[in-house]
This record gives structure tokens, sequence and C-alpha cells, in this order.
């Protein structure tokens, strides 16, 4: 089974500063990685393929430090790297665009992805890519068992769990709940950068370029105010205890 | 402009028909529910839909109905379409997109119109900033999370439209349905809310909190890991980014550290309180009272205390 885990760069999102003059995300001091649910992706295609055989693909649309990070993705154990590099800030209609483009000209039995992106978390990707490739789609996946006739997969959605049976070639896009993705070992970060990987320009897929001009701008990104009080009762147990309650009664009273 | 509303959630869809009403007051509205659109269709025309489209057959799952919607959005000339931002929604709104070839904002919070201009702000960056988002397409789909907009009657004389369309063939065969079991409680009605996280041990001494809320006539909420990952609590009592958002008179957050995805669902509490061990946790940043030190020692008594004060003694 060759299975391709589709995984996002960007910045962790539990270490973003924001400027308080601007209100504006600090980004280039917050760390680029492989995000959360990418890792996810990628760690289901790597059980996958630990109990059925086969190859798992890390593929990414990112800029330039995507050579860098997509060796986290090798060392946590994908076979190989496809990576298309470019320089703008796309969207998710131009990402499933890309992504689209590469798959189209790939023989993969089964993509993976994360339900969204733990930075921006549009959830567009996967079900994009559905209907452009026009394939089978289960999203929210939070299990995935290989079945006599494709795969079993039971999806979590917020009133019920749904088992959905998947044929292949098919797509499906997980929650974080699905598993816990591993930390690579040193001598597998050793060993990734000895793994294939391979590199195009988004010039070499020959997307027409009205398909990647954005079709939302993002006009502002601000931290929210918080306009809060900010008091910590300090004292012994029992002064602290009745300030508090003493708070409390008056909040509920107005 | 022509806006087509569309969830499976009927409350869901009143509420953007009425937040539609209100930004285009004069132009035709129209609503694609998944079930009895026939029989609701009065409560629809209530809240301000011009025309209610039964769709047959009708669509099962994501793909269907994102094949429906395209049909009637070429059909019968929609150029906005405001779907419910439920799971089953963004999956939705995704593929009509796709399959439109437009802009697609999902997560929305609210919306606006600068002349034609239609923008949404939506979290960004894991709820740590508010991005507002401009629709560049001339066609635009934009999903909204569930009680971003107050439902505000304004009856029109609608009709009921039938459509027949080409679902075409689910794929993925739904084998099996369980519904999630869920405790019958609307914490997002609740004025009072004791929120729990990690820093309790253990599911039994949830107790604790559930006994301040009785004290004071309120609700417990929780953050997503103790619904979602241990199972501790009930979904439906989860808050947060991808659970629910909830603006009571009080939050009292107890044994929650206060990481982003938990409290953008709690901004909009009058007033927050906190309890926490550690004093460096971000919910101090975000709350107006707290009290470092241990819950187990804390909570007990202040239950006690509340107790005393809102029986008078």
């Amino acid at each position: 089974m060759h299975i391709v885990a589709a995984v996002k760069e960007a910045v962790d999102v539990d270490h973003i500063k924001i400027d308080s003059a601007t209100l504006e995300p600090v980004l280039h001091l917050a760390p680029l990685q492989i995000e959360e649910l990418s890792r996810n992706a990628l760690e289901a295609a790597i059980q996958l393929r630990e109990g059925n055989g086969g190859k798992v693909t890390a593929l990414s649309f990112s800029r330039e430090t995507i050579r860098k990070t997509i060796k986290e993705a090798l060392a946590m154990g994908a076979d190989e790297g496809v990576i298309v590099t470019s320089e703008m800030e796309p969207g998710p209609d131009v990402t499933a665009r890309v992504l689209g483009a590469v798959l189209r000209g790939m023989e993969f039995d089964l993509l993976i992805l994360g339900e969204g992106s733990a930075d921006n978390y549009s959830c567009q990707v996967g079900p994009r890519l559905g209907e452009m490739l026009d394939m089978p789609l289960a999203t929210y996946v939070r299990e995935i068992e290989v079945a006599d006739n494709g795969l079993m997969c039971v999806r979590d959605m917020e009133e019920c769990r749904e088992a959905v049976l998947l044929p292949t070639p098919s797509i499906i896009t997980v929650t974080n709940e699905i598993n816990e993705p591993r930390l690579p070992s040193l001598p597998a970060i050793l060993k990734a950068s000895k793994k294939p990987l391979r590199e195009i320009r988004l010039s070499e897929l020959g997307i027409p370029e009205e398909s990647l001009r954005p079709t939302v701008e993002v006009r502002s990104n601000k931290a929210p105010v918080i306009d809060r009080k900010r008091v910590v009762f300090e004292g012994e147990l029992d002064e602290v205890v009745s300030e508090m309650a003493s708070a409390i009664a008056r909040e509920v009273a107005r | 402009m022509p806006v087509l509303v569309h969830s499976e959630k009927e409350d869901v869809a009143l509420e953007l028909l009425s937040k539609a009403r209100q930004l285009w007051s004069d132009d035709i509205l129209g609503v694609v529910p998944l079930h009895d659109a026939k029989v609701r269709a009065g409560g629809y025309f209530g809240f301000g839909a011009d025309v209610v489209y039964a769709v047959s057959p009708s669509p099962s799952g994501a793909s269907q109905c994102a094949r429906a919607l395209h049909q009637i959005i070429e059909g019968e000339g929609f150029d906005l379409v405001l779907v419910g931002s439920t799971r089953p929604g963004k999956e939705v709104s995704s593929r009509l997109a796709q399959r439109i070839g437009c802009a697609c904002i999902t997560d929305a919070i609210d919306l606006r119109v600068e002349g034609r201009q239609v923008l949404a702000d939506r979290y960004a960056l894991a709820g740590n900033t508010v991005a507002t988002e401009l629709v560049l397409s001339d066609r635009g789909v934009i999903s909204i999370l569930p009680h971003s907009f107050q439902k505000v009657e304004s009856p029109r004389e609608g009709r009921v439209v039938d459509f027949r369309a080409d679902v075409g063939e689910e794929r993925a065969k739904v084998v099996e349905r369980r519904e999630k079991v869920s405790e019958d409680v609307m914490i997002e009605d609740a004025d009072i809310i004791v929120g729990v996280g990690k820093g309790f041990a253990r599911r039994e001494d949830l107790e604790m909190a559930f006994e301040l809320a009785r004290a004071l006539g309120g609700e417990v909420g929780c953050t997503r890991p103790l619904a979602v990952d241990y199972g501790w609590l009930s979904e439906n009592r989860g808050i947060g980014l991808s659970s629910k958002r909830v603006s009571p008179k009080l939050y009292i957050a107890i044994g929650v550290s206060g990481q982003i995805q938990h409290t953008v669902g709690v901004m909009r509490s009058k007033t927050i309180m906190a309890i926490n061990r550690d004093g460096e946790a971000p919910i101090f940043a975000i709350a107006d009272y707290g009290i470092v030190g241990d819950l187990y020692r804390l909570v007990p008594h202040l239950t006690e205390s509340v107790r005393k004060l809102m029986s008078g003694e």
C-alpha cells in the first residue's frame, strides 16, 4: 500500500508572541515545525505501513524552510519526502490546487491529512482534494482498520460516531485523538538525511496562474484586546476563600 | 445579493437567516434544510426566508449535499452561501467552494458587508488572533459557528420549491451510526459555569466542581481533553475552539491551565475567575479574580463559603 501523508509546516501555536503595541502576532520568532495534526496524519500512515507493508510518502507545499523541516517527517518514519517550494503564503484553496497537481502524477492508495491544521484550522484541504481528484473521502476519522474490501474508518462527529467503509484509492482526514505521534529516536533523526527527498518547483507543475490567485484576502490579523481585572487574592486559605466567595456572591447578585 | 443558507441544524439555519436578513434586507434569501423542508417551512419564513428548497432525493452525506447545493446555486442564481460550521457543515462548505471554484471561509464568528464586499472574522493561529478575511471571488461560501448570531424574527411570505437534484453516489458507505451518550445539558444557556481541566487527577474528584456549581445554580463545563480524550464528561460539556463557546455571567475555571484553544470559548464571559496551583498559568492573564493554590484544598471551602453567603448566613 502506498500511503501519502500531506504535512504542513507551521509555527508552533503554543509559542506565539503578540506585539503589545500593534496586537499583531510576531511570527518570525516562533519556531517552525511539522504542525500537530499533520503529525497525527503521518503517524496514522506509518502505523498502517507497519501493519500491512508498503511505503509512506510525506508530501508538503511550503516555503523553502521545509527542506529542513521535512526531516522531522522522515525521522518519524516516512520513507521519502516530496516537497513543492514557493515563497507565497497560500490559503487552503491554493494549497489544495498545488497538492492536487502533484497527486495527479502519483500512484497512491491512500492520502491522509489532518482534519485541519493547528495554525489555521480551515479544514478545507482534504474535502477540496476529494472533489478535485474525484475520490472517496472520510473526514474527522479517529480509527482506521484495514478491511477485506477497503478501510474501515470511525468518524467522530459532534453527535455520533460513524463507521464508514472506504474503498481505495481514497482520502482520509484524521482528528488528533487518532494516535499519539511518535518522537523520533536519535538514530532515526540521523538516518533521515539519507532518505530520498524530491523537490519540485511550483513552476514545474504547470498550474495556470489564475488558479494560484488567492480567493480570500486577509485584511487584518490581531489578538483580541483582553481587558480583565487580574486580581489575585493572596493570604491564608480562609482569607482568600472568603474573598473569592464574596466576589462570586457579588457577581451572582448582579 | 441573493443569499442561500444551509445547515443540518434548524436552529443554526435560523441564526444565519436572521443575520442575512439584517445585512441584506431587500435581497432574496433561500434556505436548504436537510430534512422536513416542507413541514418546517413556516419557521424559516418567520426568520426571513423567501424560498425553502425541498431537495429530492434527500442528500445523505457531505458529497451529495454539496452537489445539491451547487445545482441550486447554478439554477437559481445565488452569489453567497452561508453554512452552519459544524463538522458536516465545514465539509459541505469546502466541497461546495471547490465545485464552484470560489472562496471559502470556515468557522467564521462574524459577518460584515462593505458595499458589495463580504468580510468575515474567524479565529486564526489556534485562537491567538482574530483574522478579518475578505471574499475576493464573485461567489463565496462562508461557514459560521453556531450561536454566533441572535435569532430575530422577520416574517416573509415565502414559497416552497421542490428541487430535483442529481446527488450522485456516495462512495464512502456508512455501515453503522452510534449516537454519543450525551447528558441532557445545555451549558451555553447557563448563567454560571464552573469549568474543569486537567488539574483534577481523577474523574471522581469532579464531584467537587459539581457541588460548587449546584450551590451557585450553575453548570459544569470542561476543557476538550476531559471530554474527548478521557471521556470523563460528555462532549456537550466541552468548551473551546473546537467545542462550544459560552458567554455566562460568571465563569469559574478550576484546574484549567488556560490554553488558548480553551479560553477562546470563554472570552465572552462577563466575569472570569480562576483557581490554579501554577501562578504562571495563562488562565490568570484572562481572569478578573484568581487564587493560586491547591484546588483540592480550596474548592470544598469555597463551596461551603458560597453556600453560607447565598443562604444569607
